[in-house]
Protein backbone atom coordinates (compact mmCIF):
# COMPACT_ATOMS: atom_id res chain seq x y z
CA UNK A 1 0.00 0.00 0.00
CA UNK A 2 1.40 3.37 -0.79
CA UNK A 3 1.93 6.14 2.30
CA UNK A 4 -0.30 8.76 1.59
CA UNK A 5 2.90 11.34 1.72
CA UNK A 6 3.12 9.41 -1.64
CA UNK A 7 -0.22 9.37 -2.72
CA UNK A 8 -0.99 13.22 -1.92
CA UNK A 9 2.31 15.17 -2.10
CA UNK A 10 4.52 13.52 -4.21
CA UNK A 11 4.79 15.84 -8.06
CA UNK A 12 1.60 18.21 -8.66
CA UNK A 13 -0.91 17.16 -5.90
CA UNK A 14 -0.78 19.50 -3.18
CA UNK A 15 -0.06 18.58 0.73
CA UNK A 16 -3.57 18.21 2.78
CA UNK A 17 -3.07 18.15 6.20
CA UNK A 18 -5.52 17.60 9.10
CA UNK A 19 -4.56 19.43 12.41
CA UNK A 20 -5.44 18.49 15.68
CA UNK A 21 -5.23 21.01 18.91
CA UNK A 22 -6.10 19.93 22.47
CA UNK A 23 -3.65 21.88 24.73
CA UNK A 24 -6.09 24.18 26.04
CA UNK A 25 -10.06 24.74 26.45
CA UNK A 26 -10.35 24.56 22.81
CA UNK A 27 -10.31 21.11 20.91
CA UNK A 28 -9.84 21.90 17.32
CA UNK A 29 -9.64 20.16 13.99
CA UNK A 30 -8.96 21.90 11.23
CA UNK A 31 -8.00 20.67 7.35
CA UNK A 32 -5.87 22.87 5.76
CA UNK A 33 -4.18 22.33 1.99
CA UNK A 34 -0.97 24.15 1.03
CA UNK A 35 -2.81 25.54 -2.08
CA UNK A 36 -5.18 27.83 -2.16
CA UNK A 37 -7.99 28.06 -0.93
CA UNK A 38 -5.41 26.81 2.52
CA UNK A 39 -8.43 26.59 4.76
CA UNK A 40 -10.82 23.53 4.01
CA UNK A 41 -12.43 22.71 7.34
CA UNK A 42 -11.90 24.30 10.79
CA UNK A 43 -13.99 22.82 13.53
CA UNK A 44 -13.76 23.94 17.32
CA UNK A 45 -15.28 22.79 20.52
CA UNK A 46 -14.86 24.75 23.25
CA UNK A 47 -15.16 23.92 27.35
CA UNK A 48 -16.76 26.73 28.98
CA UNK A 49 -16.80 25.64 32.70
CA UNK A 50 -20.28 26.96 34.29
CA UNK A 51 -18.32 28.43 37.29
CA UNK A 52 -15.01 28.97 38.23
CA UNK A 53 -11.75 28.57 36.31
CA UNK A 54 -10.86 25.22 33.93
CA UNK A 55 -9.99 21.83 35.50
CA UNK A 56 -7.42 19.97 33.34
CA UNK A 57 -9.71 16.66 34.19
CA UNK A 58 -12.56 18.17 33.53
CA UNK A 59 -11.52 19.25 29.97
CA UNK A 60 -9.91 15.83 28.93
CA UNK A 61 -13.30 14.57 29.96
CA UNK A 62 -15.08 16.84 27.67
CA UNK A 63 -12.49 16.64 25.08
CA UNK A 64 -12.90 12.79 24.92
CA UNK A 65 -16.79 12.78 24.81
CA UNK A 66 -16.89 15.21 21.38
CA UNK A 67 -13.20 14.55 19.32
CA UNK A 68 -14.26 11.48 17.31
CA UNK A 69 -17.31 13.87 16.17
CA UNK A 70 -14.96 16.54 15.49
CA UNK A 71 -12.75 14.92 13.17
CA UNK A 72 -15.87 13.57 11.21
CA UNK A 73 -17.51 17.10 11.01
CA UNK A 74 -14.03 18.71 9.79
CA UNK A 75 -14.03 16.05 6.80
CA UNK A 76 -17.54 16.53 6.40
CA UNK A 77 -16.96 20.46 6.06
CA UNK A 78 -14.04 19.65 3.55
CA UNK A 79 -15.79 17.31 1.89
CA UNK A 80 -12.64 14.48 1.89
CA UNK A 81 -12.07 11.25 3.26
CA UNK A 82 -9.66 10.36 5.19
CA UNK A 83 -7.80 9.02 1.85
CA UNK A 84 -7.48 12.60 0.76
CA UNK A 85 -4.87 13.59 3.39
CA UNK A 86 -1.47 13.81 3.06
CA UNK A 87 -0.74 13.90 7.05
CA UNK A 88 -1.81 13.90 10.70
CA UNK A 89 -0.51 17.06 12.50
CA UNK A 90 -0.72 17.11 16.50
CA UNK A 91 -0.17 19.83 18.73
CA UNK A 92 1.99 17.81 21.54
CA UNK A 93 2.68 20.50 23.82
CA UNK A 94 3.03 23.03 25.76
CA UNK A 95 0.07 22.66 27.99
CA UNK A 96 -2.51 20.76 30.01
CA UNK A 97 -1.67 16.86 30.40
CA UNK A 98 -4.80 15.58 30.40
CA UNK A 99 -6.00 17.53 27.16
CA UNK A 100 -2.99 16.95 25.40
CA UNK A 101 -3.57 12.86 26.07
CA UNK A 102 -6.83 13.21 24.20
CA UNK A 103 -5.65 15.16 21.18
CA UNK A 104 -2.76 12.68 21.17
CA UNK A 105 -4.69 9.60 21.39
CA UNK A 106 -6.72 10.54 18.41
CA UNK A 107 -3.58 11.35 15.67
CA UNK A 108 -1.98 8.21 16.94
CA UNK A 109 -4.85 6.12 16.20
CA UNK A 110 -5.59 8.13 12.85
CA UNK A 111 -2.00 7.84 11.74
CA UNK A 112 -2.01 4.54 12.59
CA UNK A 113 -5.24 3.19 11.32
CA UNK A 114 -4.89 4.91 8.27
CA UNK A 115 -0.70 4.76 7.81
CA UNK A 116 -0.46 8.78 7.69
CA UNK A 117 2.56 10.27 8.66
CA UNK A 118 2.43 11.89 12.25
CA UNK A 119 3.48 15.62 12.89
CA UNK A 120 4.19 16.59 16.32
CA UNK A 121 3.45 20.16 16.41
CA UNK A 122 4.33 22.72 19.24
CA UNK A 123 1.67 25.00 20.08
CA UNK A 124 3.58 28.55 20.29
CA UNK A 125 5.10 27.58 16.99
CA UNK A 126 1.66 27.32 15.17
CA UNK A 127 0.29 30.83 16.57
CA UNK A 128 3.49 31.86 15.18
CA UNK A 129 3.08 30.58 11.92
CA UNK A 130 -0.91 31.44 11.45
CA UNK A 131 0.23 35.05 12.23
CA UNK A 132 3.09 35.11 9.99
CA UNK A 133 0.56 33.07 7.21
CA UNK A 134 -2.16 36.35 7.80
CA UNK A 135 0.25 39.16 7.89
CA UNK A 136 3.19 38.22 5.52
CA UNK A 137 5.52 39.13 7.79
CA UNK A 138 8.80 37.64 7.41
CA UNK A 139 10.80 38.33 10.03
CA UNK A 140 8.81 39.72 12.50
CA UNK A 141 9.43 40.25 16.14
CA UNK A 142 6.25 38.41 17.88
CA UNK A 143 4.25 39.23 20.82
CA UNK A 144 2.36 35.86 21.82
CA UNK A 145 -0.18 36.73 24.71
CA UNK A 146 -2.39 34.22 25.27
CA UNK A 147 -4.22 32.71 28.97
CA UNK A 148 -0.96 30.55 29.55
CA UNK A 149 1.61 32.28 28.00
CA UNK A 150 3.62 36.05 27.43
CA UNK A 151 6.49 35.65 25.30
CA UNK A 152 8.51 38.42 23.17
CA UNK A 153 10.05 36.07 20.51
CA UNK A 154 12.43 36.60 17.19
CA UNK A 155 13.45 34.43 14.70
CA UNK A 156 17.40 33.86 14.90
CA UNK A 157 19.84 31.06 13.98
CA UNK A 158 17.09 28.35 13.22
CA UNK A 159 15.05 29.00 15.83
CA UNK A 160 12.76 31.26 17.23
CA UNK A 161 14.54 32.73 20.39
CA UNK A 162 12.82 34.29 23.51
CA UNK A 163 13.56 37.87 24.00
CA UNK A 164 11.44 38.41 26.88
CA UNK A 165 8.85 36.92 28.71
CA UNK A 166 6.18 37.17 32.45
CA UNK A 167 8.17 36.37 35.41
CA UNK A 168 5.26 34.88 36.70
CA UNK A 169 1.64 34.88 35.44
CA UNK A 170 0.48 34.77 31.54
CA UNK A 171 -1.48 38.42 30.58
CA UNK A 172 -4.56 35.94 29.83
CA UNK A 173 -4.10 34.60 33.20
CA UNK A 174 -3.90 38.14 34.57
CA UNK A 175 -7.12 39.07 32.61
CA UNK A 176 -9.15 36.05 33.71
CA UNK A 177 -7.93 35.51 37.11
CA UNK A 178 -8.93 39.33 37.76
CA UNK A 179 -12.24 38.77 35.77
CA UNK A 180 -13.50 35.41 38.28
CA UNK A 181 -12.12 36.92 41.34
CA UNK A 182 -13.81 40.69 40.91
CA UNK A 183 -17.08 38.64 40.27
CA UNK A 184 -17.55 39.10 36.38
CA UNK A 185 -16.99 35.99 34.97
CA UNK A 186 -17.70 33.42 33.93
CA UNK A 187 -18.80 33.76 30.77
CA UNK A 188 -15.13 35.60 30.31
CA UNK A 189 -15.92 36.97 26.81
CA UNK A 190 -19.49 38.37 26.53
CA UNK A 191 -20.42 39.29 22.78
CA UNK A 192 -16.69 39.14 21.58
CA UNK A 193 -15.58 41.40 24.07
CA UNK A 194 -13.41 40.54 27.57
CA UNK A 195 -15.64 41.31 30.48
CA UNK A 196 -11.93 43.27 31.65
CA UNK A 197 -12.64 45.32 28.61
CA UNK A 198 -16.34 45.65 28.84
CA UNK A 199 -15.88 47.01 32.47
CA UNK A 200 -13.35 49.13 31.37
CA UNK A 201 -15.26 51.55 29.77
CA UNK A 202 -15.20 54.86 31.05
CA UNK A 203 -12.99 53.74 33.31
CA UNK A 204 -9.72 56.51 34.48
CA UNK A 205 -6.36 55.49 35.48
CA UNK A 206 -5.16 55.57 38.83
CA UNK A 207 -1.73 56.15 39.66
CA UNK A 208 -0.78 54.01 42.30
CA UNK A 209 -0.76 50.47 40.64
CA UNK A 210 2.69 48.47 39.83
CA UNK A 211 4.14 48.73 36.60
CA UNK A 212 6.82 45.97 35.96
CA UNK A 213 9.31 45.69 33.13
CA UNK A 214 12.47 44.31 34.44
CA UNK A 215 14.64 44.73 31.24
CA UNK A 216 13.37 42.41 28.83
CA UNK A 217 10.33 40.55 31.32
CA UNK A 218 7.35 41.82 32.51
CA UNK A 219 5.76 40.90 35.86
CA UNK A 220 1.82 40.78 36.48
CA UNK A 221 1.39 39.50 39.87
CA UNK A 222 1.91 42.16 41.98
CA UNK A 223 -0.83 44.08 39.65
CA UNK A 224 -3.01 41.52 40.16
CA UNK A 225 -2.68 41.79 43.45
CA UNK A 226 -2.99 45.55 43.88
CA UNK A 227 -6.17 45.50 41.82
CA UNK A 228 -7.90 42.74 44.40
CA UNK A 229 -7.05 44.39 46.54
CA UNK A 230 -7.87 47.92 45.74
CA UNK A 231 -11.16 46.31 44.71
CA UNK A 232 -11.72 45.18 48.11
CA UNK A 233 -11.19 48.66 49.53
CA UNK A 234 -14.27 50.23 47.16
CA UNK A 235 -12.27 51.44 44.14
CA UNK A 236 -14.51 51.94 40.86
CA UNK A 237 -14.51 48.70 39.48
CA UNK A 238 -13.86 50.73 36.20
CA UNK A 239 -11.14 52.49 37.07
CA UNK A 240 -9.16 49.28 38.57
CA UNK A 241 -10.29 47.37 34.85
CA UNK A 242 -8.74 50.39 33.07
CA UNK A 243 -6.07 50.78 35.25
CA UNK A 244 -5.01 46.96 35.07
CA UNK A 245 -5.49 46.82 31.52
CA UNK A 246 -3.52 50.14 30.81
CA UNK A 247 -0.72 48.67 32.86
CA UNK A 248 -0.27 44.94 31.83
CA UNK A 249 -0.57 45.58 27.93
CA UNK A 250 1.50 48.73 27.74
CA UNK A 251 4.23 46.58 29.75
CA UNK A 252 4.12 43.59 27.26
CA UNK A 253 3.98 46.47 24.23
CA UNK A 254 6.99 48.16 25.94
CA UNK A 255 8.75 44.69 26.03
CA UNK A 256 8.35 44.22 22.65
CA UNK A 257 9.21 47.65 21.34
CA UNK A 258 12.70 46.97 22.70
CA UNK A 259 13.27 43.64 21.42
CA UNK A 260 12.63 45.50 18.01
CA UNK A 261 14.62 48.52 18.92
CA UNK A 262 17.57 46.03 20.46
CA UNK A 263 17.07 43.98 16.70
CA UNK A 264 16.52 46.16 14.30
CA UNK A 265 13.63 44.67 12.60
CA UNK A 266 11.10 45.95 10.78
CA UNK A 267 7.67 43.68 11.67
CA UNK A 268 5.70 43.13 14.65
CA UNK A 269 2.95 40.59 14.53
CA UNK A 270 0.68 39.63 18.08
CA UNK A 271 -0.98 35.78 18.30
CA UNK A 272 -2.77 34.22 20.87
CA UNK A 273 -5.83 34.18 22.41
CA UNK A 274 -5.33 37.80 23.93
CA UNK A 275 -3.77 39.04 20.38
CA UNK A 276 -8.09 39.51 19.54
CA UNK A 277 -8.12 42.40 21.92
CA UNK A 278 -8.49 45.51 19.50
CA UNK A 279 -7.02 47.48 22.90
CA UNK A 280 -3.91 45.06 22.58
CA UNK A 281 -3.82 45.96 18.82
CA UNK A 282 -4.17 49.76 18.66
CA UNK A 283 -0.87 49.78 20.89
CA UNK A 284 0.80 47.43 18.88
CA UNK A 285 -0.07 49.92 16.06
CA UNK A 286 0.99 52.86 17.64
CA UNK A 287 4.57 51.53 18.90
CA UNK A 288 5.27 49.79 15.53
CA UNK A 289 4.45 53.33 13.72
CA UNK A 290 7.05 54.81 16.15
CA UNK A 291 9.98 52.53 14.78
CA UNK A 292 8.63 52.20 11.47
CA UNK A 293 7.64 48.62 11.66
CA UNK A 294 4.71 47.10 9.75
CA UNK A 295 1.95 45.41 11.63
CA UNK A 296 -1.37 43.69 10.39
CA UNK A 297 -3.48 42.42 13.36
CA UNK A 298 -4.09 38.81 13.15
CA UNK A 299 -7.54 38.18 11.97
CA UNK A 300 -10.17 38.37 15.32
CA UNK A 301 -11.18 34.32 14.74
CA UNK A 302 -7.33 32.95 14.16
CA UNK A 303 -6.04 34.59 17.24
CA UNK A 304 -6.94 32.06 19.79
CA UNK A 305 -6.38 28.49 19.65
CA UNK A 306 -7.71 26.19 16.67
CA UNK A 307 -6.74 23.13 15.21
CA UNK A 308 -6.06 25.64 11.54
CA UNK A 309 -2.92 26.52 12.55
CA UNK A 310 -1.56 23.09 13.86
CA UNK A 311 -1.97 21.79 10.29
CA UNK A 312 -0.13 24.53 9.01
CA UNK A 313 2.92 24.19 11.35
CA UNK A 314 2.30 20.29 10.28
CA UNK A 315 2.84 21.18 7.10
CA UNK A 316 5.32 23.40 6.86
CA UNK A 317 7.48 20.91 8.64
CA UNK A 318 6.46 18.15 6.40
CA UNK A 319 7.59 20.13 3.26
CA UNK A 320 11.23 21.19 4.74
CA UNK A 321 11.58 17.53 5.25
CA UNK A 322 9.84 16.22 8.88
CA UNK A 323 9.23 12.96 7.67
CA UNK A 324 7.15 12.28 10.72
CA UNK A 325 7.16 10.39 14.21
CA UNK A 326 6.22 6.85 14.71
CA UNK A 327 2.73 6.79 16.84
CA UNK A 328 4.38 5.19 19.58
CA UNK A 329 7.20 8.26 20.20
CA UNK A 330 4.28 11.19 19.60
CA UNK A 331 4.56 11.88 23.57
CA UNK A 332 3.02 14.81 24.43
CA UNK A 333 5.20 17.48 26.52
CA UNK A 334 3.51 19.94 28.81
CA UNK A 335 6.47 22.44 29.00
CA UNK A 336 8.34 22.33 25.46
CA UNK A 337 9.17 25.19 25.00
CA UNK A 338 9.03 27.18 21.59
CA UNK A 339 12.49 27.93 21.47
CA UNK A 340 13.48 24.74 21.79
CA UNK A 341 12.12 23.98 18.04
CA UNK A 342 13.99 24.00 15.28
CA UNK A 343 12.20 25.69 12.00
CA UNK A 344 13.95 24.41 9.29
CA UNK A 345 11.17 25.92 7.08
CA UNK A 346 12.48 29.74 8.28
CA UNK A 347 12.07 32.25 6.24
CA UNK A 348 9.19 30.29 4.34
CA UNK A 349 5.66 31.51 5.39
CA UNK A 350 3.05 29.06 4.84
CA UNK A 351 1.02 28.99 1.30
CA UNK A 352 4.44 29.61 -0.53
CA UNK B 1 13.31 73.51 41.15
CA UNK B 2 14.54 74.65 37.77
CA UNK B 3 14.10 78.31 37.42
CA UNK B 4 12.78 79.77 34.32
CA UNK B 5 16.74 80.59 33.15
CA UNK B 6 17.67 77.69 33.36
CA UNK B 7 14.78 76.10 31.14
CA UNK B 8 15.78 78.86 28.40
CA UNK B 9 18.78 77.95 28.34
CA UNK B 10 17.84 74.18 28.03
CA UNK B 11 15.88 74.74 25.51
CA UNK B 12 18.80 76.99 23.07
CA UNK B 13 21.25 74.39 23.83
CA UNK B 14 18.17 71.47 22.79
CA UNK B 15 17.46 73.81 19.34
CA UNK B 16 21.01 73.50 18.46
CA UNK B 17 22.05 70.00 19.46
CA UNK B 18 22.40 66.91 16.64
CA UNK B 19 21.23 63.91 17.24
CA UNK B 20 23.77 60.91 18.41
CA UNK B 21 21.09 58.13 18.62
CA UNK B 22 17.53 56.83 19.35
CA UNK B 23 16.89 53.59 21.09
CA UNK B 24 13.79 52.06 22.87
CA UNK B 25 13.83 54.11 25.03
CA UNK B 26 15.33 57.91 24.57
CA UNK B 27 16.72 59.83 21.94
CA UNK B 28 20.60 61.55 22.52
CA UNK B 29 21.87 64.52 21.01
CA UNK B 30 24.91 66.38 21.49
CA UNK B 31 24.75 69.99 22.10
CA UNK B 32 27.53 72.84 22.68
CA UNK B 33 28.24 75.23 25.56
CA UNK B 34 30.59 77.16 24.78
CA UNK B 35 33.47 74.50 24.25
CA UNK B 36 32.23 72.47 26.34
CA UNK B 37 30.23 69.23 24.77
CA UNK B 38 27.48 67.81 27.06
CA UNK B 39 24.91 64.88 25.80
CA UNK B 40 21.17 65.03 26.31
CA UNK B 41 19.23 62.14 27.13
CA UNK B 42 15.37 62.72 25.95
CA UNK B 43 13.33 60.00 27.43
CA UNK B 44 10.55 60.02 25.26
CA UNK B 45 6.46 59.71 26.50
CA UNK B 46 5.43 56.20 24.66
CA UNK B 47 2.46 57.46 22.56
CA UNK B 48 0.90 54.08 23.04
CA UNK B 49 0.54 54.65 26.54
CA UNK B 50 -2.22 56.00 28.69
CA UNK B 51 -0.43 59.83 28.81
CA UNK B 52 -0.99 59.54 32.63
CA UNK B 53 0.99 56.14 32.46
CA UNK B 54 3.66 57.09 29.94
CA UNK B 55 4.55 61.00 31.67
CA UNK B 56 4.13 59.03 35.11
CA UNK B 57 7.01 56.53 33.80
CA UNK B 58 9.08 59.03 31.84
CA UNK B 59 9.99 60.96 35.42
CA UNK B 60 9.89 58.15 37.74
CA UNK B 61 12.98 56.86 35.29
CA UNK B 62 14.36 59.98 34.92
CA UNK B 63 14.24 60.95 38.50
CA UNK B 64 15.20 57.00 38.99
CA UNK B 65 18.54 57.27 36.27
CA UNK B 66 19.33 60.72 37.56
CA UNK B 67 19.80 59.21 41.52
CA UNK B 68 21.58 56.43 40.33
CA UNK B 69 24.31 58.32 37.88
CA UNK B 70 25.09 60.99 41.05
CA UNK B 71 25.69 58.29 43.36
CA UNK B 72 27.91 56.28 40.80
CA UNK B 73 29.72 60.12 40.32
CA UNK B 74 29.65 60.24 43.86
CA UNK B 75 31.61 57.25 44.37
CA UNK B 76 33.70 58.09 41.96
CA UNK B 77 32.47 55.29 39.29
CA UNK B 78 34.12 56.32 35.75
CA UNK B 79 30.77 57.39 34.08
CA UNK B 80 30.20 60.93 32.75
CA UNK B 81 29.08 63.47 34.98
CA UNK B 82 25.66 64.54 35.63
CA UNK B 83 25.01 67.80 35.19
CA UNK B 84 21.48 68.16 35.18
CA UNK B 85 17.98 66.75 35.18
CA UNK B 86 14.34 67.82 34.50
CA UNK B 87 12.22 64.74 35.38
CA UNK B 88 9.24 66.17 33.78
CA UNK B 89 10.92 66.62 30.19
CA UNK B 90 12.11 63.46 30.67
CA UNK B 91 15.59 65.32 30.20
CA UNK B 92 19.17 64.23 31.66
CA UNK B 93 21.90 66.51 30.58
CA UNK B 94 25.87 64.68 30.91
CA UNK B 95 28.97 65.36 30.39
CA UNK B 96 30.17 64.27 26.89
CA UNK B 97 32.82 61.29 26.96
CA UNK B 98 34.29 61.48 23.29
CA UNK B 99 35.79 58.54 23.06
CA UNK B 100 34.92 55.15 21.33
CA UNK B 101 32.77 52.15 22.54
CA UNK B 102 34.61 49.55 24.00
CA UNK B 103 33.13 47.50 21.41
CA UNK B 104 34.59 49.27 18.63
CA UNK B 105 37.64 49.58 20.59
CA UNK B 106 38.37 45.68 20.63
CA UNK B 107 37.02 45.39 17.04
CA UNK B 108 39.89 47.92 15.40
CA UNK B 109 42.23 46.04 18.30
CA UNK B 110 43.12 49.38 19.63
CA UNK B 111 43.08 47.93 23.50
CA UNK B 112 44.56 45.25 25.40
CA UNK B 113 41.59 42.61 25.77
CA UNK B 114 42.79 40.60 29.19
CA UNK B 115 42.94 44.66 30.18
CA UNK B 116 39.91 45.33 29.30
CA UNK B 117 38.08 42.51 31.04
CA UNK B 118 40.07 43.07 33.76
CA UNK B 119 38.76 47.30 33.92
CA UNK B 120 35.21 46.35 32.82
CA UNK B 121 34.67 44.24 35.20
CA UNK B 122 36.05 45.87 38.24
CA UNK B 123 33.88 48.90 37.32
CA UNK B 124 30.80 46.56 37.30
CA UNK B 125 32.22 45.22 41.00
CA UNK B 126 32.32 48.55 42.09
CA UNK B 127 28.39 49.50 40.95
CA UNK B 128 27.29 46.45 42.48
CA UNK B 129 29.15 46.72 45.89
CA UNK B 130 27.25 50.76 46.18
CA UNK B 131 23.77 48.31 46.14
CA UNK B 132 23.37 49.05 42.04
CA UNK B 133 22.94 46.91 38.92
CA UNK B 134 23.77 47.95 35.56
CA UNK B 135 21.23 45.94 33.28
CA UNK B 136 22.82 46.17 30.10
CA UNK B 137 26.53 45.81 30.76
CA UNK B 138 27.28 45.19 27.66
CA UNK B 139 30.81 46.31 25.50
CA UNK B 140 28.58 48.99 23.84
CA UNK B 141 27.97 50.57 26.83
CA UNK B 142 31.67 51.10 27.84
CA UNK B 143 33.44 53.75 26.38
CA UNK B 144 37.26 54.49 25.90
CA UNK B 145 39.12 57.57 25.92
CA UNK B 146 42.76 57.99 26.67
CA UNK B 147 42.89 54.38 27.93
CA UNK B 148 40.03 55.29 30.27
CA UNK B 149 37.18 53.21 30.82
CA UNK B 150 34.07 54.85 31.18
CA UNK B 151 30.45 53.05 32.07
CA UNK B 152 27.28 54.39 29.91
CA UNK B 153 23.48 54.32 30.19
CA UNK B 154 22.01 53.59 33.46
CA UNK B 155 18.82 53.64 31.69
CA UNK B 156 17.72 49.86 32.70
CA UNK B 157 19.82 50.47 36.27
CA UNK B 158 18.38 49.56 39.67
CA UNK B 159 18.99 49.58 43.20
CA UNK B 160 19.49 46.15 44.64
CA UNK B 161 22.09 44.41 46.19
CA UNK B 162 20.16 41.01 45.04
CA UNK B 163 22.40 37.66 44.25
CA UNK B 164 19.93 37.13 41.00
CA UNK B 165 20.27 41.11 39.75
CA UNK B 166 23.77 40.69 40.26
CA UNK B 167 24.16 37.53 38.43
CA UNK B 168 21.86 38.85 35.80
CA UNK B 169 24.88 41.59 35.04
CA UNK B 170 27.36 39.28 34.89
CA UNK B 171 25.00 36.76 32.46
CA UNK B 172 24.46 39.55 30.26
CA UNK B 173 28.52 40.41 29.67
CA UNK B 174 29.33 37.28 29.54
CA UNK B 175 26.73 36.62 26.59
CA UNK B 176 27.06 39.56 24.57
CA UNK B 177 30.88 38.90 24.75
CA UNK B 178 30.31 35.39 23.70
CA UNK B 179 28.18 37.33 20.59
CA UNK B 180 30.26 39.94 19.80
CA UNK B 181 33.38 39.02 20.36
CA UNK B 182 33.84 35.42 19.73
CA UNK B 183 37.83 35.80 19.08
CA UNK B 184 38.57 37.06 22.66
CA UNK B 185 35.65 35.97 24.26
CA UNK B 186 37.55 33.77 26.81
CA UNK B 187 40.05 35.85 27.52
CA UNK B 188 37.57 38.89 28.36
CA UNK B 189 34.98 36.81 30.11
CA UNK B 190 38.09 35.43 32.11
CA UNK B 191 40.14 38.96 33.10
CA UNK B 192 36.46 40.54 33.35
CA UNK B 193 35.63 37.82 36.38
CA UNK B 194 39.03 38.53 37.97
CA UNK B 195 37.98 41.74 38.15
CA UNK B 196 34.85 41.36 39.27
CA UNK B 197 35.94 39.54 42.29
CA UNK B 198 38.88 42.34 42.75
CA UNK B 199 36.23 44.80 42.88
CA UNK B 200 33.42 43.33 45.18
CA UNK B 201 35.46 40.49 47.11
CA UNK B 202 34.02 37.49 48.71
CA UNK B 203 30.31 38.41 47.52
CA UNK B 204 31.66 37.45 43.72
CA UNK B 205 31.97 33.91 43.90
CA UNK B 206 28.18 33.70 44.64
CA UNK B 207 27.34 35.78 41.95
CA UNK B 208 29.58 34.03 39.83
CA UNK B 209 28.25 30.73 40.53
CA UNK B 210 24.66 32.07 40.37
CA UNK B 211 25.38 33.42 36.68
CA UNK B 212 26.49 29.98 35.73
CA UNK B 213 23.27 28.90 36.38
CA UNK B 214 21.34 31.44 35.19
CA UNK B 215 23.17 29.98 31.40
CA UNK B 216 21.31 26.48 32.21
CA UNK B 217 17.52 28.32 33.36
CA UNK B 218 15.30 28.35 31.00
CA UNK B 219 14.93 31.95 31.03
CA UNK B 220 18.14 33.08 30.28
CA UNK B 221 18.31 30.08 27.55
CA UNK B 222 17.57 32.04 24.64
CA UNK B 223 19.48 35.26 23.38
CA UNK B 224 18.13 37.92 24.37
CA UNK B 225 20.66 40.77 22.90
CA UNK B 226 20.66 42.35 19.29
CA UNK B 227 23.48 40.40 18.19
CA UNK B 228 22.69 36.15 18.91
CA UNK B 229 24.80 33.81 20.30
CA UNK B 230 25.58 30.48 18.12
CA UNK B 231 26.93 28.94 21.01
CA UNK B 232 23.41 28.59 22.20
CA UNK B 233 21.42 26.57 20.47
CA UNK B 234 19.84 23.82 22.43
Amino acid sequence: MATAATRNSSGRGSVIALGIESTAHTFGVGIVSDRKPYILADIRYKYMPSRGGILPREVAQYFSTIAGRAVREALDEAGLGIQDLSLIAVALGPGMGPALRIGATVARALSAAYDLPLIPVNHGIAHIEIARFFSKARDPVILYVSGGTTVIATYSYGRYRIFGETLDIALGNLLDTFAREAGLAPPYIVKGEHVVDLCAKGGRFLRDFPYTVKGQDVSYSGLLTKALRSLARGVDIRDVCYTLREIAFSSAIEVTERCLAHTRKHEVILTGGVAANPVLNDKALRMSKLHQAGFQPIPRKYAGDNGVMIAMAGILAFKSGLVGVKPEDAIINQRWRLDRVDVAWFPKIFGE
Amino acid sequence: MVSEDLRRIISRITSRARILGVGAESVLLVAKINNYKIILKFRKMKPYMDPELAKSLTILRTIKESKIIAIINKNRIPSPRILFSLPKTGLIGMEYIEGTTLKEALERELVDPRTAGRVAGEIIGRVHSIGIVHGDPTTSNYIVKNNNYYLIDYGLSEFSDRLEDRAVDIHLFRRATLATHAKYAGILIESFLDGYRAALGEPADKVIERASKLELMGRYVAERRTVWSKQNYS
